[in-house]
């Protein structure tokens, strides 16, 4: 196989949720490699490691976001995918440190104050991760000022806030607020089962998206990912 | 109908969850079934079951503890602004059931333990599971009023839950107020999220003028709302 073939089998791998070449799932790539073994074998063949990253994980992520949001596969296809992906990841990982791989950037991630839901989140998270960028997880109940602290560590990131209450909507009007006012130029999405697009516009927020896609397509709108 | 708290401790036999439940609850009522899920779901729905502490309550006020208007309910020393669609629903009820029901924290705490050790499948499958128990609890709660009302030869409304059809989630503290303190175990948060998170409560109404209707989501414009995705056969779950 060319590197161009691995890296689309490496896409399809992902997108199938096939892990390695043990996993039985999904039943028509029994016995074959998975993500593991061909990320692998694409390296060893000469593809980058960016290459890895842009040509087949982000590639097989966007399209499980795309079927995610098109309801073509649940949860459970979604964190396979995931799964995947990170079997792939784990080869990528000493090229972070050497920076021969380049992620888009940050996107400091959390629940809002008051609101203990987590799975939404980190669906979103894991999503975002495959469109390239790089994720810190604050997890939930996360107030204003952890944001804030997040913010200044981490100065060109991007923040994504999750509610999945209308009693805790407020604590994420307050938190956008007051990062907006130390922060204007940090944008900032929204999202969670009860939100909507005019109540993100009306507390200053950048960007409402009712599933975890719609955040990966504003942000290639802002910060496109160069191979 | 007694006005005494009423409280029952539930089997998990008695709520008999399926694997079909679970598989639909996942999103895959018509959808083919990944071949992974059914014995994942069937290991995690054995596992599950010995972590329940199902607990389900209610308490009836009546007579004079009960004033109805267009838009709010009142009952006892509480106003509810539940909204024209719940009040119009409940206008002909004569007694205000306030009920609860939880599945404890146990299935939630293994979910949260799985996900944190890395599996977020298993984890994620426990989840589905918890709060398809919660609801399952939840209706088992209005067939028992049900059964009740039956009794005295009175009917009874749905079930209508702060969070839904235009009432505020935060009228939870004043509902909470007409059950005795620590009611099945349940406390709320400041932003009124009731601990055990797997829990679900509400009002019916109960008379003999009232009863069960569809779902009317054409009324209301909360677009995201799983009534309306279960009405229009989108999603199969409720609470
Ligand atoms: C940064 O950018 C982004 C972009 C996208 C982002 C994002 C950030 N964050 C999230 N997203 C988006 O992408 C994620 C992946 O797809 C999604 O994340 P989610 O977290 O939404 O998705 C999860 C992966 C799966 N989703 C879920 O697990 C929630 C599903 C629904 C059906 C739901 C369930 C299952 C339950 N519930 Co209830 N419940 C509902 C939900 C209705 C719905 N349509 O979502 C919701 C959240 N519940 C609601 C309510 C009212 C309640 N519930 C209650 C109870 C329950 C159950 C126990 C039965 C059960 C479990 C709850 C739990 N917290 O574990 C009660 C509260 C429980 C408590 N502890 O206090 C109760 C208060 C009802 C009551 N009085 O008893 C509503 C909240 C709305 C409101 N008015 O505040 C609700 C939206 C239902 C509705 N009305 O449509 C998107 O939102």
């Amino acid at each position: 196989m060319t590197t161009i073939e691995l890296l689309a089998s490496l896409a399809t791998c992902v997108e199938r949720g096939k892990v390695n070449a043990k996993s039985p799932f999904p039943p028509d790539l029994k016995g074959q490699d998975g993500a593991d073994e061909i990320t692998v074998r694409a390296l060893a063949e000469g593809a980058t490691p960016q290459d890895v990253l842009t040509q087949a994980l982000m590639v097989g992520m966007n399209r499980v976001g795309e079927n995610f949001r098109d309801k073509k596969i649940f949860v459970p296809d979604l964190l396979m995918a995931a799964r995947a992906m990170s079997a792939s990841m784990v080869h990528l990982k000493p090229f972070f440190k050497s920076s021969e791989v380049r992620l888009r950037g940050t996107i400091v991630l959390g629940t809002v104050a008051g609101d203990l839901h987590d799975i939404g989140k980190k669906l979103v998270g894991m999503i975002l991760e495959g469109a390239g960028w790089s994720i810190v997880d604050l997890g939930t109940d996360v107030s204003t000022q952890k944001f804030l602290d997040a913010v200044k560590e981490h100065p060109d990131c991007l923040v994504g806030m999750s509610a999945l209450l209308t009693t805790t909507m407020s604590a994420m009007e307050e938190s956008v607020k007051r990062l907006k006012e130390e922060y204007p130029a940090t944008k900032i999405l929204v999202g969670g089962a009860p939100l909507t697009h005019e109540f993100a516009q009306r507390i200053g927020a950048d960007f409402y998206s009712p599933d975890p896609q719609g955040a990966v397509e504003y942000l290639n709108t802002i910060t496109p990912m160069s191979a | 109908m007694t006005n005494d708290p009423q409280i029952f401790s539930v089997a998990a036999a008695s709520l008999a969850l399926t694997q079909q439940d679970i598989v639909n609850a996942l999103g895959y009522a018509d959808a083919p079934v990944p071949e992974y899920l059914p014995d994942m779901i069937d290991e995690a729905l054995d596992a599950a079951e010995p972590l329940l502490d199902v607990r389900c309550g209610f308490r009836v006020y009546t007579g004079t503890d009960v004033s109805l208007s267009p838009d709010t309910l009142g009952c006892a020393h509480v106003r509810f602004s539940t909204g024209r669609i719940i009040a119009t629903r409940l206008r002909h009820s004569t007694s205000l059931a306030v009920f609860a029901a939880t599945i404890g924290p146990g299935v939630e705490t293994a979910s949260r333990r799985l996900m944190a050790e890395g599996d977020d499948l298993t984890g994620f499958i426990y989840d589905t599971i918890a709060s398809a128990y919660a609801e399952t609890a939840a209706e088992w709660i209005e067939q028992t009023i049900a059964a009740a009302a039956a009794a005295d030869n009175e009917h009874i409304t749905n079930r209508y839950s702060p969070g839904y059809c235009d009432w505020r989630v935060a009228e939870q503290h004043a509902l909470f107020s007409l059950l005795p303190p620590g009611f099945l175990g349940i406390s709320l948060t400041e932003s009124a999220l009731m601990l055990p998170i797997k829990s679900v409560s509400g009002i019916i109404g109960i008379g003999t003028g009232v009863k069960r209707e569809q779902y009317q989501c054409s009324v209301c414009d909360m677009g995201e709302c799983i009534r309306r995705k279960f009405t229009t056969g989108h999603i199969h779950a409720r609470h």
